[in-house]
């Protein structure tokens, strides 16, 4: 029962919930409905879960599912590690620390199609790299990185890294600079090194916010790596690097398939919800064991 | 301020009377100047009441082609500018469509039902696809024969008995070859068959050059060399549709052996050709160091432009023993299509005899290069030779991209799309035509209803001929 004295405020959210509803839940119900009919032919069919059943008897979703997994498994820890030693390094005053600051930011503000299209560019088996390498007398690490169907998901994957570090650097040096000065003086005089500090002050201090920036990241890894594919490699070579998106592009503009599009866009937020339920689960076990120590 | 406005007024009040009274004459002659204005005009005053009279109607097109036949545009608006001088109560408004957008785009406005009155489509199953879902308007109707007597490929944009299309412009897949290449490597002429064509990409890559450059990152040049390759083992056009209608696999000889042939070609690529897209495989062979490269697009002038007559122009390999593609290239007729919920089908299609006039026609080659679908276009206004003859051959000869007759999802997910998986190594020639194959059956198996009309469209070809 709402209480009367809430109701005044539940009014005036109702234009904002009313918006949010149209711009976020209506699209979601409204690809869940599509995801049981078949959109093909001059007259709408109810199919029931077929599409799901084609979706999950393709090759190439779980192909994707997999690439997406990969630049999850491999891509965050990386991007999780380096944020927070950069942050360290910057947060020591190291020389010209501001300029690198502005530095490692500029990626992540440059446009992931402006970065793309570069790196399409640098990374062709007679692109920049691959002469810089020759020219480093390293020719034995030569690799067509978007024509090998190996390489070529490792590179988007260098790219994604690339383009997000500066986002998760900013994240923990501002997380850091609002710690209590007086941690780090208290860890000084117990005589830590470099390293003991890093492990045992900074990144316990910073585990709210590198929870925080993983949730960003696995949304990142399933739902914001489209760009990337779709200009250095197209899906390719084959369908090497197709990801989550990517196939649903496929499906929904390239072949018209809306039916098919929307079950894929609905097994895909399954699957990113799972893991972040997961890792709240996770979280709060993790709390609960520290609670019990205490 | 206030002064000055008002004596300015006066000015022109008083300069008016002037002019009027310079211009007066005595009144016999103004009743007989007036006598023969009211006739003069009264033609004019017809057609303008006339025009009055109809209601102003504003058709909008969509298209593209620009990026095929850079020029496009300019001559679409330039067309535009004219049929409204003519028709001043129509207005036109054309869109250039994106790559990618194009068929999303029209798609998305087909389900609100509210589609442009015009809109440009690939052909074939580029256009039939939507013809079945009730998207394009049969405009049989409003196409006599007179109306097309002077397009080619005037049966491109048919299915039954029906028409749901025109032929806007029609593109040739063509080999070309630098002659100094070949000079250089000791060999005489183009190659005639695909061995012979074998042997001196082997020739040319020991005398140092690149015997074959292309790019394969986007998936053109498998998506174009199949059109030149699949061809050579069928007879007719039709049979590519018998993967898809019929008992027919991809696996089996006639569609597959083609792959085995592609793979020999492999060793004699450019060694960067997976990184790369068609265009910059192309723009690889204007360097001038290439023997062979398949070029794709509206017109060959700029590999002209740069390579000048050192540039030939040969035809496909002969590889199998099939009739359908026994001559010199594949082509195909891109379509303009009315949509089904156009409000203005009439004058649409008005509009598009205007625009697929013999003027017009000629008008779009000389802007963009594209070649006209236009049996009164004189090939020999051609800007090169090769033009000429690619000219002469598309005007006397039907359509026969063989990628344009079969689901775009084997086409472009399956034949195009594995062709970087042979060219890496990744898979073998029967692997790929075993994954095309799978593609197919799992397209099959969920486009039951779209297949009985891939049945029907196999039918309406074999009554055709085709």
């Amino acid at each position: 029962m709402i209480k009367k004295r809430y109701l005044s405020a539940y009014f005036l959210l109702l234009p904002a919930f009313i918006v949010i509803g149209l711009v976020f839940f209506y699209p979601v119900v409204e690809a869940v409905r599509s995801s049981f009919f078949n959109f093909q032919s001059e007259v709408t069919r109810f199919v029931g879960i077929d599409n799901y059943k084609i979706i999950l008897n393709d090759d190439r979703f779980w192909i994707s599912i997999k690439n997406n997994f990969l630049l999850m498994i491999i891509g965050i820890p990386i991007l999780v590690f380096l944020s927070l030693i950069l942050a360290v390094f910057l947060y020591d005053r190291i020389k010209f620390w501001r300029g690198y600051r502005f530095i490692s930011f500029l990626p992540y503000v440059i446009p992931i199609t402006v970065v793309s299209v570069a790196f399409s560019y640098i990374l062709t088996l007679k692109g920049v790299l691959n002469e810089l390498l020759t020219l480093l007398r390293l020719d034995f690490l030569i690799v067509d990185w978007l024509g090998n169907a190996n390489a070529a998901i490792i590179a988007i994957l260098f790219v994604i890294i690339w383009k997000e570090l500066g986002f998760g650097i900013i994240l923990m040096i501002a997380r850091i600079l609002s710690l209590s000065e007086d941690v780090f003086e208290a860890a000084k005089i117990d005589g830590v090194n470099w390293w003991q500090n890093f492990i045992y002050v900074i990144i316990p201090q910073l585990r709210s916010i590198i929870e925080f920036y993983t949730v960003i990241l696995v949304v990142t890894m399933f739902s914001w790596v489209f760009n990337y594919v779709y200009i250095m490699t197209k899906g390719g070579p084959g369908v090497s690097t197709w990801v989550g998106e990517f196939y649903i592009y496929q499906a929904a503009f390239r072949y018209n398939y809306r039916g098919i599009a929307s079950a894929a866009s609905f097994i895909v937020l399954i699957i990113v919800l799972a893991i972040i339920l997961i890792q709240i689960k996770l979280k709060k076990s993790g709390d609960d064991e520290e609670e019990l120590k205490v | 301020m206030k002064k000055t406005i008002i004596w300015l007024l006066v000015f022109v009040f008083i300069a008016s009377f002037s002019i009027y009274g310079v211009g007066c004459k005595p009144a016999e002659v103004i009743e007989e100047t007036v006598k023969e204005a009211v006739e003069d005009s009264s033609e004019a005053t017809e057609k303008v009441m006339e025009e009055e009279a109809m209601e102003p109607v504003k058709i909008t097109m969509w298209y593209w082609g620009e990026q095929e036949g850079p020029g496009l545009e300019g001559w679409v608006n330039e067309s535009i500018e004219m049929y409204q001088t003519a028709n001043q109560h129509i207005s036109v408004e054309a869109v250039l469509q994106t790559t990618e957008g194009l068929y999303p785009a029209f798609r998305t406005a087909a389900e609100a039902k509210q589609t442009p009155d015009i809109q440009y489509m690939w052909s074939e199953i580029w256009h039939f696809e939507d013809v079945w879902q009730g998207n394009v308007m049969d405009i049989t109707e409003y196409w006599s024969d007179e109306d097309l007597q002077y397009m080619t490929s005037p049966d491109a944009g048919v299915l039954g008995n029906e028409r749901y299309g025109v032929s806007f412009y029609f593109m040739g897949y063509t080999m070309v070859y630098n002659k100094r290449v070949l000079e250089e490597s000791g060999i005489d002429a183009p190659p005639v068959t695909w061995d012979e064509f074998i042997e001196d990409c082997k020739t040319i890559k020991d005398h140092g050059f690149t015997p074959f450059s292309t790019g394969l990152k986007d998936n053109m040049f498998a998506a174009f060399i199949v059109d030149g390759m699949l061809p050579q083992y069928l007879d007719k056009i039709s049979e590519v549709l018998l993967s898809t209608v019929g008992d027919a696999k991809w696996t089996d000889t006639i569609y597959s052996d083609w792959w085995k042939d592609l793979e020999q070609l492999i060793p004699y690529m450019n060694e960067d050709a997976a990184s790369i897209d068609i265009l910059q495989g192309i723009d690889l062979f204007g360097l001038g160091d290439t023997a062979f490269t398949y070029y794709a697009y509206g017109g060959i002038q700029p590999l002209y432009d740069i390579l000048g007559d050192d540039l030939g122009l040969m035809s496909f390999p002969r590889i199998g023993e099939g009739s359908v593609f026994s001559d010199t290239f594949p082509a195909s007729a891109q379509q303009l299509v009315v949509p089904a919920y156009s409000e203005h089908p009439k004058e649409a299609n008005d509009f598009l005899k205007f625009l697929l006039s013999p003027e017009r026609a000629n008008a779009m080659y000389a802007a963009s290069g594209l070649f006209p679908s236009n049996t009164e276009f004189d090939a020999s206004k051609a800007r090169n030779p090769f033009e000429q003859i690619v000219l002469d051959y598309g005007m006397t000869h039907s359509m026969n991209n063989s990628l344009n007759f079969m689901p775009p999802e084997v086409g472009w997910g399956g034949i195009a799309t594995h062709f970087t998986s042979l060219y890496n190594g990744d898979l073998t020639a029967d692997e790929v035509a075993q994954e095309v194959e799978n593609l197919s059956v799992q397209w099959k198996d969920s486009n039951p209803d779209m297949l009985e009309n891939y049945k029907g469209w196999y039918d309406a070809l074999v009554s055709m001929g085709k």
